[in-house]
């Protein structure tokens, strides 16, 4: 890949001109990904030193700036504690530490990766971009449609929520892709994401339509649920599993997972 | 491009090209420690630190890192060479390609988490990849490394 002009925005607003302006622009997360492409890039609009690598927090909302690296999500303490500290566990599990100092959420979220560790966790909390020119978009809008024009992603907010989380990432090795992601969150109501199947993360509505219904949460209920996940969760196969492995592993991963946070 | 930055304490004006990463960079200034494995964000071995972080200098764009410090093992040379009797003693070194990114990310961590456990070593050290040693020797002198040397 090459990069022929390199261009460093001191605003938003700039940078999003820029981006208005040029339609062969592109934006800069950790370029870990771009680099690999075999694309040619005319221009590439870095957003480093605009203020979006920070995260903050309101009674109400987390904020995470486009541009905090997976290793600032992997040891901030605000995402350390929220709803067991899930994110922040699913960015560590993402190779080495040389990577998640570079990495971004942003990156992570706009690129939109099936592989993606990081989307099936924000797809369970109730997660909300904040674009540039649009606003706020839904997460599970943005997942569903493409964006109707080119826009800057400038921070994922979650709303804060009193309950449970948990991810399972089940890999071959601790530095290789998920064979399968599975995040559950058990809050004023159960949401449940599984990501890498290999297709990108899919909710299992009818397993959390079902747990939100019952009146108690036992073996049976939870049974039921998985069920219900396997029917409706459409896996397949690649060079990484079968699509057999991944209805054993999905079986036996959110069972375990909605005990933990039953 | 111009882009000015301190490379190893000193404050170093470079002319790079704007896609131009920095481990090319610092490869052609000579600073030959620095090294090219996979070249594809997987290994490790091209570790630098940028304002005491680790990160993949293949992966880095030069220009991304303008006013910011830059380490390589040519910049901590008394840890190194602490490092290095450590790592005699336990018989944790084979061909050594891989050394000098091991002993940036390790004073890295020094840094970041002062008393680590064993399972903080294997966790920072995840992304240094070694074909040779099978790690275990590397990290219980790192350990002793960073218990005795604290």
């Amino acid at each position: 890949m090459r990069i022929n002009e390199l261009i460093q925005p001191t605003s938003i607003e700039e940078a999003y001109a820029l981006l208005q302006e040029h339609e062969d622009a592109k934006i800069a997360g950790g370029t870990l990904w771009m680099r690999l492409g075999q694309h040619d890039v005319e221009r590439l609009i870095v957003l480093d030193g605009l203020g979006l690598d920070t995260i903050t927090e309101t009674n109400d909302d987390i904020s995470i700036g486009a541009m905090v690296t997976l290793r600032q999500l992997e040891t901030n303490p605000i995402i350390q504690t929220h709803l067991n500290g899930m994110l922040s566990r699913a960015a560590g599990s993402i190779m080495g530490v040389q990577v998640r100092n570079l990495a971004t959420i942003g990156g992570s979220v706009i690129g939109n990766y099936s592989f993606s560790d990081i989307i099936p966790v924000l797809a369970v909390m109730d997660t909300t971009l904040v674009f540039h020119h649009q606003g706020e978009v839904p997460l599970d809008l943005f997942l569903s449609k493409r964006l109707s024009e080119p826009d800057i992603l400038v921070a994922i907010r979650i709303r804060k929520q009193e309950g449970r989380g948990t991810v399972h990432k089940i890999s071959r090795t601790e530095l290789d892709f998920a064979l399968l992601n599975v995040a559950v969150t058990h809050t004023d109501r159960w949401r449940i994401a599984i990501g890498s199947r290999p297709a990108g993360a899919a909710m299992a509505t009818n397993a959390m339509a079902h747990l939100d219904q019952a009146d108690r949460i036992d073996d049976q209920t939870i049974a039921t649920a998985v069920e219900l996940a396997m029917e409706e969760i459409k896996l397949s196969s690649n060079a990484k599993a079968s699509q057999a492995y991944r209805r054993d592993l999905l079986s036996a991963h959110l069972r375990r997972a909605l005990n933990e946070v039953k | 491009m111009k882009v000015t930055m301190t490379i190893n304490h000193r404050q170093r004006e470079l002319d790079v090209a704007p896609g131009e990463h920095l481990l090319d960079t610092l490869r052609n200034h000579h600073i030959l420690s620095v090294k090219r494995g996979c070249d594809s964000s997987s290994c490790g071995v091209c570790t630098v630190l940028v304002d005491m972080k680790p990160v993949l200098s293949c992966s880095v764009l030069t220009a991304r890192v303008a006013g910011k410090e830059i380490l390589t093992v040519e910049g901590i040379h008394d840890f190194v060479e602490t490092l290095a009797g450590y790592m005699g003693h336990e018989g944790a070194d084979q061909c050594g390609f891989c050394n000098p990114a091991l002993a940036l990310t390790v004073y890295a961590l020094k840094h970041e988490i002062p008393h680590p456990t064993l399972d903080d070593i294997r966790h920072y050290l995840l992304g240094n990849l070694c074909r040779c040693t099978g790690y275990q020797a590397q990290h219980i002198a790192i350990l002793k490394c960073l218990e005795e040397c604290a």
